[in-house]
């Protein structure tokens, strides 16, 4: 499991870089429980800049504290999202102008950075966005070891798996727990499962998170990777080239795809992708999955669902609908509040709100 | 021209490009694109405010006219600024321009070669004139 220590880190050294220089000096100056828990960064302009830390909204000030409310939080311009753009394109939109046209450009470390603005369109197609008007930064985790308690019911025997499909809601860790499975099939389990190739269509780069070719989150000793390519032309590449054991993929869905995948499966070739969704039932009605439900594509489900505030459920299933096996956990510490009458708030880790006053360097704003 | 390969073909963002030049090449163009690329590491305002930073430094070694020098200059206010198709036709424009030049500065030489050679040839006649 990864620390919060790490997980700070990565938005320093990853992310921070990036931000506009008043941002930067904020953030900088967060504390670090807060820090640890910042899911993402929404930059508007002309509007405060607010923080997502584990489901709960707050606004920042210049001088790095919070507060639940907008009012004299950090205000940005136009000029300095727009110079924060072309940071983050490392100064060549022609290196990035195909993911500038998706509206999100993936930086180190595999963090999400997603924009919108006014879409430049020619012949129908986006080819650009200008006027930037907000930034969502969205911090990704590598979780070590937490697909450990489900994963063996992937298993079929030591040298094959069942065709897996996760599905949750957004937001809910089907990467990171995508991400786990790919190196746990990759390096294998010693007497228990000998490992297999596997090949990772990274389209939006957050998988492996490649930067110059090298993956920046471990996918395993057996993993190849091809990124920054949509998953049909790079299942076909896969196929081809590389003469994988299993394929694996993020966010399935695409009608486009459909052809692909079952040319993939057709081959003898093992599945492991994530979709949008609730439940197995809810998927199979839907365009670009019902011809996979029939065709028997997959043959194990991982439903990942929030039982309370902060307690996850990932759930395995057959394609009969039967549970094989289901693993809970609390991914996060998760953090409490408790707001003085000007507005300011003071953050705590929410599992040791009973027992003691969290006294570590504690966000009490004002100086106080 | 190896960096319009880097951005064009390649797809390299504009300082990597910048580095796989300098290190690919040992010319004067060369050892100023590996300086952009380290002075790029440290200024704030980017690729755009290193070229410029790169021109200043690199101003009283090279024997460059004025007009070379805010071509350049240009160069380094539109790289990366636009999309592929822009930063090709940019790219074939800059070389046109340099190309052009490159021709007058070969002129020049030729113009001052030949005048240097009168000179010379002026000299010897007054050197002779002289003697008789």
């Amino acid at each position: 499991m990864q620390s919060g220590n790490t997980q700070s880190n990565r938005i320093l050294t990853d992310i921070i870089p990036y931000l506009p220089g008043r941002v930067r000096y904020a953030v900088s100056n967060l504390d670090r429980p807060v820090l640890k828990d910042i899911d993402e960064i929404r930059l508007r302009a002309g509007r405060p800049v607010m923080l997502s830390c584990s489901g709960r909204d707050f606004f920042l000030w210049e001088t790095g504290q919070v507060s639940e409310y907008p009012e004299n939080g950090l205000v940005l311009s136009v000029d300095e999202l727009n110079d924060m753009v072309l940071r983050i394109c490392e100064n060549s939109f022609y290196a990035y102008q195909d993911d500038i046209s998706k509206g999100f450009v993936t930086i180190r470390g595999g963090h999400r950075v997603g924009l919108v603005g006014t879409p430049v369109v020619e012949n129908g197609r986006i080819i650009n966005i200008r006027d930037i008007s907000s930034v969502n930064v969205r911090v990704a985790r590598e979780i070590t070891g937490c697909g450990d308690g489900i994963v063996k019911n992937l298993f079929k025997n030591n040298r094959d798996i069942y065709s897996t499909l996760i599905i949750s809601p957004p937001g809910m860790g089907k990467t990171t727990l995508l991400r786990d499975i790919i190196r746990t099939v990759s390096n294998g389990i010693k007497n228990i499962f000998d490992g297999l190739k596997v090949g990772v269509v990274d389209e939006r780069g957050e998988i492996a998170a490649c930067y110059r070719g090298i993956p920046q989150n471990d996918l395993g000793c057996r993993t190849d990777v091809i990124s920054g390519i949509n998953k049909k032309e790079g299942m076909e590449i896969l196929l081809r080239s590389m003469s994988p054991n299993v394929i694996s993929l993020d966010e399935l869905g695409n009608p486009d795809d459909v052809s692909t995948v079952l040319q993939v499966m057709n081959a003898g070739i093992r599945l492991l992708a994530t979709a949008h969704g609730y439940d197995a039932d809810g998927l199979r009605e839907r365009r670009g999955f019902r011809e996979l439900f029939e065709a028997g594509c997959f043959e194990r489900f991982i439903i990942i669902s929030a039982n309370n505030e902060y307690l996850y459920e990932l759930k395995v299933m057959d394609g009969e609908g039967n549970v094989l096996g289901i693993d809970r956990k609390n991914y996060r510490q998760h953090i409490n509040s408790c707001e003085f009458s000007d507005g300011r708030v003071y953050l705590f880790p929410k599992t040791n709100r009973e027992n003691r006053v969290y006294s570590g360097n504690s966000v009490i704003l004002n100086g106080t | 021209m190896e960096l319009e390969n880097e951005i064009l073909y390649m797809g390299r963002p504009l300082g990597y490009a910048l580095l796989q030049y300098s290190q690919n090449r040992n010319t004067p163009v060369s050892e100023f694109s590996g300086r952009v690329y380290e002075l790029s590491k440290t200024e704030d305002g980017g690729i755009d405010a290193a070229w410029q930073k790169g021109i200043d430094e690199f101003r009283n070694h090279w024997p460059v006219e004025q007009e070379d020098w805010i071509l350049l200059s240009q160069v380094g206010e539109v790289l990366g600024k636009t999309d592929r198709a822009n930063q090709s036709s940019f790219i074939k424009m800059m070389r046109e321009k340099f190309s052009v030049q490159e021709k007058k500065a070969e002129e020049d030489r030729a113009r001052k070669e030949k005048l240097y050679k009168n000179l010379g040839i002026l000299g010897g006649l007054a050197i002779v004139l002289v003697l008789i």
